[in-house]
């Protein structure tokens, strides 16, 4: 008997991984049917409608294509039946394995035992022991009392040697399991795609089955996208020169819809088809649209989309240097006919659906500022163009910001990477950490102080605000914050005088683009820009670290002047959209610094200037807003009447209290009052039986202050640290209050002083 | 800020060359010759600057800085070898740019002299390539008087960083209020509230400048260095 033969392991191998194949062969088999499907039913439309050679050329290919991916389908139920096969019989080899082993280890425990107690047995009738194994028949004379024991030793040798002999027969079921697997393997037509030239040996065991199903995972050969992507050029060659062809378009619509969300598939299509041809087809396709919606236009709106998504998808794909090659590719082909730029707007139009890949986007924004800047101005179509009927399936809607002008879509999409945008405005390799550090600024410079992008003409600021609010700080990560804070410094600083940045230019993406970056920086702002400010004279440095009230560590934030600030944010004041996001930043704000008064670490009296500052801050930009506008609208009014008779003072219908200021006293008289409740009982009270000293309304701002000042006092936290100018501990909370509203009415004032006069001058 | 080149807004006339060579330039275009840099005379209110700080090469450096700046601003003229050699070149684009919207907005100032500041120590870094001058400054007498809506406090306890380039050049790179609390080796902590007690000596030209000289001058006029990324390349491969 040779017991050698049991270190052979016949059972090994994953069974569950084979079943796990099993089922990913089965999906694969259902998706290429399901792409079968579609791609044949694109071509069988075409060529039942068949007009022309080219239309049956084409219908040829997609029947091809169809029958390949039939082709592929089977391919895959096959590899899923065999492999199913090989899982349930590699089960059944490691079942009898386990029997044949457990079988010869038990024998072996039988027979060892019996030959332990046939020895002792022989001892004792004075015979002499030797040695032998137990699977040998014993080498002297059988004694008499222990032929019973010899019988079970017997037996159990007899047993061993059955369940070795089952062992070796599994043994040579393996081995023909996996040779008759493997020749069914290479048989099937797909498997021998996914690895060329391997013969039956290489594939003989689990791991490389396993490695080559992870190979091929990219569902098709290098081969088979070939042919897919030259059918998708001649199919888009085809759209783009004979236009109204409808069953061209429905073939193109139907293989992105089977095939974009390919990463593969869709990088080998979209590298064949250059980034030329995508420009000249979107420009086709968007030509076509006639408006007033048609259902053509829906198709070709479809189209555009499916062709934008598949585009993101394959830019997924693409390494630096192919993400360059493919945009250049467009911008040379954009700037070879008017109206085609318009396209690379429209690839860059839907950054939530379908959102170029960084490296595309970076190489794009790289190539349009080389020409602008080079060029001295802005590179752009105009609105009706056919990137933006496309992106607009013919509506040519303004909202959301246009596509005709590219630059704006290609920031928008670029802010949603926003490491790569605040590297691309400042370079890379900067150490943020030091105070004194710089960055070149006439990139920054050309694109949020020189460039136009008012209304009309671009988005109202949509896209570059969007850019803006897109790079803006990460709580908590001290060198982003750093740099965040040099742009914003910069960007405050160019953007402030943008010829662009008046209410009424400002779209209302614009304006809640800019208010979204302002509400991202804005407990720094708090600080320097609402409550104080550098003048410009003594701006040396890039960024200032501050203390904001209700957090611990100081923050980095843009050391900029008020006549920065007060500009960028009259212009996000101006719309409605803008305000709400201005809002529930401050909101938010005042929440924490009240928290922050009631659980640590604000200062009461720092706390409640900070409220001054957010609410005049935004308070005082919301009137700008308005009397800029009132002034635009007289300006008009006068000029249709040709008489300067009805001059509108704006102010006068400014009440005292500002829009945000009644909404954050209502919020703060609720906070306060709570902390009353909770100081006084340990919990909130039942409605009505309230004992809180603050009144449920108040009447003026002063009565808001002294009300929480008196609170404060009573609770005991009215400034626990001195923050605040005087001895405010002792001092009268009427005093206190007059104070802090003229605080507020100063920051209101710097807010508003000159915002309108900048018009003036600008229209005048 | 503003830019000698033709403005196209209609596609590109030109096609994309195999490398595309983009020379910027940020000024440069004016016509009007630039304003000399003139050597400028200060006089003293009671005594200059003395002491033994005074000889300290990095205070040295401050003072060159802070002089050649004032009259760079009065000549709008950022391209001197006296502002070249003193400040790191990103600030001499910042002045320029900050100096040229103030002429486009007609709200251009003269400085009437140096930056008043009493350097009170000089920490170097043990590389001996970077130091920070701290000391007490008063604000920058300039004309017209500024009509700030929020004044920074005066004096302030002020810190200038400055760095020593491979050509021995000892360059300001950040100038500001004291950025982390310093105390002096007497023991006292230097702030805003100590510096109101420190002699600050102030200086004027002599003559003094004029504001009526910025009368005729634009942004587009001012001397500014060339941008400090003249050329780039964008390679758009040929197919």
């Amino acid at each position: 008997m040779d017991l050698g033969v049991l270190e052979r392991s016949p059972e090994a191998g994953d069974v569950e991984a084979v079943d796990g194949l099993v089922a990913g062969y089965v999906a694969r088999a259902e998706r290429f049917g399901a792409r079968a499907v579609a791609v044949r039913a694109a071509g069988d439309g075409l060529v039942g409608v068949s007009a022309g050679a080219w239309a049956l050329a084409l219908g040829e290919r997609s029947v091809r294509l169809a029958a390949g991916l039939d082709d592929a389908a089977g391919g895959c139920r096959q590899v899923a039946q065999v492999l199913a096969g090989y899982g349930a019989a590699l089960r059944g080899v490691q079942v009898r394995v386990g029997v044949a082993r457990h079988e010869v280890d038990t024998a072996r425990v039988r027979a060892v035992a019996a030959r332990a107690r046939y020895a002792a047995a022989v001892a004792a009738g004075g015979g002499a022991g030797v040695p032998w194994s137990w699977t040998d028949v014993p080498a002297f004379p059988v004694v008499g009392s222990a032929v019973g024991e010899l019988r079970v030793w017997r037996a159990a040798v007899e047993d061993a040697a059955a369940g070795v002999r089952a062992f070796e027969g599994c043994c040579v079921e393996r081995e023909e399991l996996d040779r008759s697997t493997a020749g069914a393997l290479v048989g099937v037509e797909v498997m021998a795609v996914y690895a060329p030239g391997t013969g039956v040996d290489a594939v003989v065991d689990v791991p490389l089955v396993q490695a080559l199903a992870a190979a091929g995972a990219g569902v098709v050969s290098a081969g088979q996208r070939r042919v897919m992507a030259q059918w998708f050029v001649a199919t888009t060659e085809q759209v783009s020169n004979h236009p109204g062809d409808a069953q061209a378009l429905a073939a193109l619509g139907g293989f992105l819809e089977a095939w974009g969300d390919d990463a593969e598939v869709m990088g080998a299509v979209f590298a064949a088809v250059g980034g030329a041809r995508v420009v000249r087809l979107v420009t086709m396709l968007g030509e076509q649209m006639v408006g007033g919606g048609a259902d053509r236009d829906q198709v070709l709106a479809a189209a555009g989309q499916g062709l934008r998504s598949g585009l993101a998808v394959a830019s997924s794909t693409w390494s630096t240097s192919a993400a360059a090659a493919f945009a250049a590719d467009m911008v040379r082909a954009a700037s070879s006919a008017n109206g085609t730029l318009s396209a690379i707007g429209f690839v860059f139009a839907d950054p939530q659906g379908a959102r170029m890949s960084e490296a595309f986007t970076v190489a794009m924004a790289d190539l349009l500022d080389a020409i602008e800047r080079g060029n001295g101005g802005p590179w752009r179509d105009g609105p009706g163009s056919p990137g933006h009927a496309l992106d607009t399936a013919g509506s040519l809607s303004l909202d959301g910001g246009g596509a005709y002008d590219a630059a704006a879509r290609v920031f928008e999409t670029l802010g949603a990477y926003p490491q790569a945008a605040r590297d691309w405005l400042t370079g890379e390799g900067v150490d943020w950490s030091d105070l004194d550090q710089s960055f070149p600024l006439d990139r920054l410079t050309y694109w949020f102080h020189d460039r136009n992008w008012a209304m009309g003409a671009s988005d109202g600021l949509a896209g570059i605000g969007a850019l803006w609010a897109g790079m803006q700080a990460e709580p908590g990560n001290l060198t982003v914050n750093q740099q965040v804070a040099a742009i914003n410094t910069q960007i405050l600083y160019a953007l402030s005088t943008n010829r662009s940045l008046v209410p009424g230019q400002v779209s209302a993406q614009g304006a809640e683009n800019l208010a979204t970056a302002i509400a991202g920086q804005l407990p720094g702002l708090v600080e320097v820009g609402f409550e104080s400010g550098f003048s410009e004279r003594e701006i040396r440095l890039q960024r200032h670290d501050v203390t904001v009230p209700y957090l611990e560590e100081p923050i980095s934030t843009a050391r900029i002047s008020r006549d920065w600030l007060r500009p960028v944010l009259t212009a996000a004041a101006g719309e409605v959209e803008g305000r709400l996001v201005l809002h529930g930043a401050a909101l938010d704000y005042q929440t924490r610094v009240l928290t922050g008064i009631t659980n640590g670490p604000s200062s009461a009296a720092e706390g409640l200037s900070a409220l001054v500052a957010v609410w005049g801050g935004i308070d005082g930009a919301s009137y700008s807003a308005a009397e800029v506008k009132q002034y635009l609208q007289d300006e008009q009014t006068r000029a249709a009447l040709d008489a300067g008779r009805h001059v509108v003072d704006a102010g006068l219908a400014v009440s005292r209290i500002g829009p945000l200021t009644s909404i954050g006293v209502d919020a703060g008289l609720d906070a306060l009052q709570k902390l009353g409740e909770t100081a006084l009982t340990g919990g909130p009270l039942p409605a009505g039986a309230t004992h809180s000293s603050v009144p449920h309304t108040v009447g003026s701002l002063e009565e808001f202050f002294s009300a929480h000042v008196t609170e404060y006092r009573r609770l005991g936290l009215w400034d626990r640290s001195s923050g605040h100018a005087g001895d405010v501990s002792s001092q009268p909370a009427d005093d206190v209050a007059r104070e802090l509203v003229s605080d507020y009415d100063d920051i209101v004032g710097a807010m508003r002083s000159s915002a309108s006069d900048d018009v003036r001058e600008g229209a005048s | 800020m503003n830019s000698c080149g033709t403005s196209h807004t209609g596609g590109l006339t030109a096609s994309l060359a195999l490398v595309m060579l983009v020379p910027l330039m940020v000024s440069g275009c004016g016509d009007a010759d630039p304003t000399p840099v003139p050597t400028a005379d200060v006089r003293w209110a009671q005594s200059a600057p003395a002491g033994s700080l005074e000889e300290d090469p990095w205070v040295r450096a401050v003072r060159a800085g802070e002089l050649a700046y004032s009259v760079a601003v009065n000549s709008s003229n950022f391209t001197d070898p006296s502002m070249v050699g003193t400040w790191r070149e990103d600030h001499l684009h910042w002045f320029a740019s900050t100096a040229a919207r103030r002429l486009d907005e007609g709200r251009a100032f003269v400085v009437l002299g140096p930056r008043p500041f009493t350097p009170l120590a000089v920490e170097v870094e043990e590389s001996g390539t970077k130091a920070m001058v701290v000391g007490c400054a008063d604000d920058l007498a300039i004309l017209p008087a500024p009509v700030d809506e929020y004044e920074e406090p005066w004096p302030q306890a002020f810190e200038f960083r400055l760095e020593q380039g491979d050509g021995g050049q000892r360059r300001i790179t950040g100038v500001g209020g004291l950025s982390e609390p310093y105390t002096l080796s007497t023991g006292e902590e230097l702030t805003d509230e100590y510096c109101a007690s420190v002699e600050i000596p102030h200086g004027v030209f002599d003559p003094p400048p004029d504001p009526a000289a910025f009368e005729d001058l634009r942004g587009s006029d001012l001397v500014a260095p060339p941008s400090p990324s003249p050329t780039f390349a964008v390679e758009v491969p040929d197919r």
